[in-house]
């Protein structure tokens, strides 16, 4: 058996093992995306639109416009104009249309932020408690997700607006509402497949409290994933807020969004596209710096590439 | 306290009873038909004392994992008990058996699937001491873990690493660390080594064999691969669809296998010898193993048995004592050098 034994290799290996420095896996996911340029740069843009959505008086203050304010001189949509400061020209009313893309952002952003936090919330909760119950509890709360995902969206936000009135916390919590599903469904797939892994039952075999292993098991090993959705959803939210603003449904004047924007820009694109430009301009850097940051994400917590 | 010579001792108490332990799993029910349970594990008993290896060998699908949940109540059995220093394990309320589970460890077949991704060595190794001793410092806590991790083979250096930076072998050493650091008095060891690289299977092989010397730990060691249970185990129990062909001690159903089902197994074992000089031959099976679901009258190896008789088909053989040990055959001792065997 002493044959079997070669102690001497064993120790030359981890001789070499210790001038390795050890990385966690959270780690090696961040230098990951350090590593992805779009993500980062991506992730920059992303940081100076939420500066500006915060600081959007300070544009008020740069241009000389409020957001409110009707330019006499400047009435029924006038092209950009650099000595008047109208850097994106006016709207039908005279009114800067930088100035108001940015308030749009604010509110667009309001809602990517308030329902992405209801869809974290109620999405990874549920998820997780149909997952980790299981049995007939389980395929209740998946056939309660699978009708609602049959109701169409539009029809939802109609009555609901036609029923409590135009208001943008209705707004909120049906984007909200709307939004969790997906994540559910992605946080309960990832709870199944960790009840039944190795790890999960060494740690039952030790003996552990269910409450110790969700907490020390379960919940690390889902939120990289939920937070990969997260970014992926709050793209889809901002573009569900802008499509109920086309509708008509979004936001109430003289609040804007920019959705809003871009559907009152779209009615004369014709003869005056500077209406649209600056809204959409905006939608799609901001819509693409996310979902670059997602895919970023989602790649650097991929355990497969180790 | 028995050591490797003795023969399994009747006298005291066994620390691991098992008495007629069955795991039947259901099967999907459609509207038309209900599917007969799977029978993983039908019937099994057996003793094991302290401080004794007991091998639980079979193939593919016979129910050595199935038995070892079943014995540490990760499934709960269909039928039977289990008493594990004189306590009936299935009669413990959930809390209790929790509390349990200090006395009994497992260690798994894919050494990097049981450790947690995100967690550090010396968090996976002190999980059991946080559950069992929350009373302890950090420092105490530390002392043990250090302590464990030299037991193995690990460096103190290794603890603030995370699973994917090793390799299998000493992954399986993290494993290990974590199933000894409570000092169980059983330990369920399933495939520990199939999924090692043969060079490491040697050291983990290895530590076990110290393990059971130094600590006189009680083993249960699952493995489909006899050459690797040769080394270590006293007692064999030979498994198959889920019943016991034969139980006795290890050398003996090595040197002489009475169970047609062991012959066979042993003969699939590869072994040097001579160039040229072929001692014994090889025998083959002709069909798989049959589904667990359907229930034989008759021997369970009886579909497959190169000596068996219309007796066989119909006729349960009982467990009996047979030179030395107990067998599940009507004709034990049968040679098969018969018709329906294929020579190589």
């Amino acid at each position: 058996m002493s044959l079997l034994r070669p102690k001497s290799t064993e120790e030359a290996l981890n001789g070499a093992f210790e001038t390795v420095k050890s990385r966690s896996l959270t780690r090696l996911a961040f230098e990951r995306f350090a590593r992805n340029k779009v993500a980062v740069v991506s992730s920059f843009i992303l940081v100076i639109l939420v500066l500006m959505a915060i600081f959007a008086p300070v544009a008020e203050m740069l241009t000389g416009y409020a957001m409110e304010f009707q330019d006499r001189n400047f009435y029924s949509a006038k092209p950009p104009n650099w000595e008047a400061r109208h850097f994106f020209g006016t709207d039908q009313n005279g009114r800067d249309i930088l100035v108001r893309v940015i308030f749009g952002l604010r509110i667009s952003m309001l809602v990517a932020l308030v329902a992405a936090t209801v869809a974290l919330i109620v999405g990874v909760l549920y998820g997780a408690i149909s997952g980790l119950v299981g049995g007939w509890v389980d395929v209740l709360m998946m056939r309660f997700l699978d009708l609602l995902i049959s109701y169409p969206l539009t029809l939802i936000a109609v009555i609901a607006l036609a029923y409590f009135g135009r208001n943008i916390y209705i707004v909120f919590a049906i984007i909200g509402l709307v939004e969790w599903q997906i994540m559910a469904r992605v946080v309960r797939g990832q709870v199944l497949s960790l009840r039944n892994s190795d790890f999960i039952e060494a740690a039952r075999a030790t003996g552990a409290p269910t409450g110790a292993i969700v907490r020390r098991h379960i919940i690390p090993n889902v939120i990289g994933i939920a937070v990969v959705y997260l970014t992926l959803t709050i793209p889809e939210v901002i573009l569900v807020e802008s499509f109920l603003g086309f509708l008509g449904l979004g936001v109430q004047e003289p609040n804007t969004s920019l959705g809003v924007l871009i559907s009152e820009g779209a009615t004369r694109v014709e003869h005056k596209p500077w209406l649209v430009f600056a809204p959409g301009a905006f939608l799609i850097i901001l819509l693409m710096a996310l979902n670059f940051i997602g895919d970023g994400l989602r790649d650097a917590f991929d355990p497969k590439d180790r | 306290m028995s050591d490797q010579s003795s023969p399994s001792p009747a006298a005291s108490e066994p620390l691991l009873k098992v008495r007629g332990l069955s795991v039947h799993f259901k099967q999907g029910k459609s509207w038309f038909r209900t599917r007969p349970p799977l029978r993983a594990v039908e019937d099994v008993s057996f003793d094991l004392a302290e401080g004794e290896t007991l091998s639980i060998v079979g193939e593919s699908g016979s129910g050595k994992s199935t038995l070892a949940r079943g014995v540490l109540q990760l499934l709960k059995p269909t039928k039977g008990q289990v008493w594990l220093n004189g306590r009936e394990l299935g009669g413990l309320s959930p809390e209790e058996l929790r509390r349990s589970r200090k006395d009994m460890q497992l260690i798994f077949q894919d050494p990097i699937a049981s450790l947690s991704p995100r967690r550090t060595v010396e968090q996976i190794i002190s999980e059991p001491l946080l559950t069992h001793m929350p009373s302890l410092s950090g420092k105490e806590r530390r002392e043990k873990i250090a302590e464990v991790m030299a037991s193995v083979g690990l460096l103190p250096d290794m603890r603030n690493r995370y699973p994917h930076e090793f390799s299998g072998g000493q992954a399986q050493r993290i494993g290990i660390a974590r199933a000894l650091v409570m000092e169980p008095s059983l330990l369920v060891a399933d495939e520990p080594v199939s999924a090692l690289d043969v060079s490491i299977q040697a050291q983990v092989l290895n530590l076990l064999a110290d393990i059971k010397q130094e600590r006189q730990v009680s083993m249960l060691f699952i493995s489909h691969d006899l050459s690797v249970v040769h080394h270590i185990s006293d007692r064999l129990l030979v498994l198959y669809l889920g019943q016991i062909m034969e139980i006795g001690e290890a050398s003996a159903i090595y040197e002489r296998p009475q169970h047609p089902y062991t012959k066979v197994l042993l003969s699939a074992v590869p072994r040097m010898q001579v160039s040229g000089r072929e001692t014994r031959k090889r025998i083959y099976l002709k069909d798989d193993l049959p589904s667990p679901s359907s229930k034989l009258a008759g021997c369970p190896f009886a579909t497959r048995c190169p000596v068996a008789t219309a007796q066989c088909h119909t006729a349960k053989p009982a467990l009996t004592a047979y030179e030395g040990r107990e067998v599940a055959c009507h004709f034990p001792g049968i040679a098969l050098e018969g018709q329906n065997a294929v020579a190589a």
